[in-house]
């Protein structure tokens, strides 16, 4: 297994619906969606090359979310105030920090958003970015990358030639790119060099 | 042709690729949508099955009727583009692919990471609140703690605080029904 500290943070969320963590994260060469279970992380990632669109969508969602905390810290305040004894106003009053905690975050996110990625395999929708402000970060962020992967890419599908030898450590041709050559393997860091079993005829 | 999510309306291309958000016309829904030279991108299927295959060029390990196209980095196998799996610039056959997920050789094939950290955790955690089952959770939280401490957690989390929790709980409540049972043991023997 390879070190796996080589991807970097970009956001992440927790969505009512399903109810897991998603993070987003940034790889060399793609983005690495990750779907945190009770048990289990679930990876899908996301090649530049392959991204055909990103469509950011902003939704009433958090707009709704303070609306609701706001209504619910009003309740703890009320609660609060009619409640004689000391020990239940105490309650209220913490219960009402933590509310208006919440409140304060929710409100200075900014406005919501739905993302989808889309690739020639479909669309997905990422729920990683929550935030219009995280989304458009993340963007701008990925955006150089995403170009350079697919100019470098759309340069060497231009130049390639069928009687060039192409090095094995050099950009890779997507599965668009049929003008692919014959190359000689020269990486000798495999680790089993037998061959493997010949597996069942692919359709 | 793109279209609103919302409202399913078609979007005019100077929607498109901006730097801000702009608003659907239709609904109004404020949105950014960046559209990247791969979606212009076409799949070329020039070379099927019946495709003349030149005498000269070799032939795929996998379907022999088609040409290859480049070499497993793997075996060293000629394989054809539907063969072909690109992993970190490199391309494999599915045969070297599907060895190296069994082994979970690359991170660049990981789907899914089984979060023994996670699991190790609660299991000590947990059965705090219903402490007699801490006999048996508690030596199994801090095994599990140890047989995984050196498997990777997960693609991008490195440290294993999880991990060293369960060993340092599991094995306090170890080590507190161990002192039970030889708390007991003496008193019976006296």
């Amino acid at each position: 297994m390879k070190a796996c500290s080589r991807y970097r943070f970009l956001s992440r969320n927790f969505p009512v619906f399903p109810l897991q963590r998603v993070s987003l994260w940034l790889g060399d060469d793609h983005l690495l969606y990750t779907r945190h279970g009770a048990a289990e992380d679930r990876y899908r990632r996301f090649y530049f090359k392959d991204l055909q669109r990103i469509s950011v969508y902003r939704t009433p969602r958090a707009f709704l979310q303070t609306g609701l905390l706001a209504l619910f810290l009003a309740s703890v305040l009320l609660g609060a105030l009619i409640s004689g004894h000391t020990g239940w106003r105490v309650f209220w009053a913490m219960t009402g920090c933590l509310f208006a905690w919440w409140l304060v975050r929710s409100a200075a996110g900014g406005h919501s958003c739905a993302c989808w990625v889309k690739t020639a395999v479909g669309e997905t929708r990422v729920r990683a970015p929550a935030r219009m402000r995280q989304a458009e970060q993340m963007l701008k962020r990925i955006q150089p990358l995403i170009e350079r992967a697919q100019t470098s890419h759309a340069v060497e599908t231009e130049t390639g030639a069928t009687d060039r030898e192409v090095p094995l450590d050099a950009a890779s041709p997507s599965p668009l790119d049929k003008d692919k050559v014959l190359a000689t393997p020269a990486d000798d860091s495999w680790p089993h060099r037998e061959s493997p079993p010949r597996p069942e005829l692919l359709p | 042709m793109i279209s609103c999510k919302k409202c399913g309306c078609s979007l005019s291309e100077t929607l498109v690729n901006t730097d801000g958000f702009v608003f659907c016309p239709a609904c109004a829904v404020p949105f950014i949508v960046r559209v990247y030279p791969a979606a212009s991108a076409t799949v070329s299927v020039d070379q099927g099955p019946d495709a003349a295959r030149k005498e000269e060029q070799a032939g795929c390990f996998y379907h022999p009727g088609r040409p290859a196209e480049v070499v497993c980095a793997g075996c060293g196998r000629f394989i054809c583009a539907l063969c072909e799996v690109d992993l970190q610039h490199r391309h494999f056959c599915p045969a070297c692919v599907r060895q190296q997920m069994e082994k979970e050789e690359s991170a660049e094939i990981v789907r899914a990471h089984v979060r023994f950290d996670k699991i190790a955790f609660y299991l000590a955690i947990v059965p705090l609140f219903v402490w007699p089952a801490t006999l048996l959770t508690g030596p199994a939280a801090m095994i599990m703690g140890i047989r995984y401490w050196n498997r990777p957690v997960s693609l991008v989390t490195t440290g294993r605080p999880r991990l060293a929790a369960a060993v340092l709980v599991g094995g306090l409540q170890t080590l507190g029904w161990l002192s039970l049972v030889v708390v007991v043991l003496a008193g019976i023997l006296k």
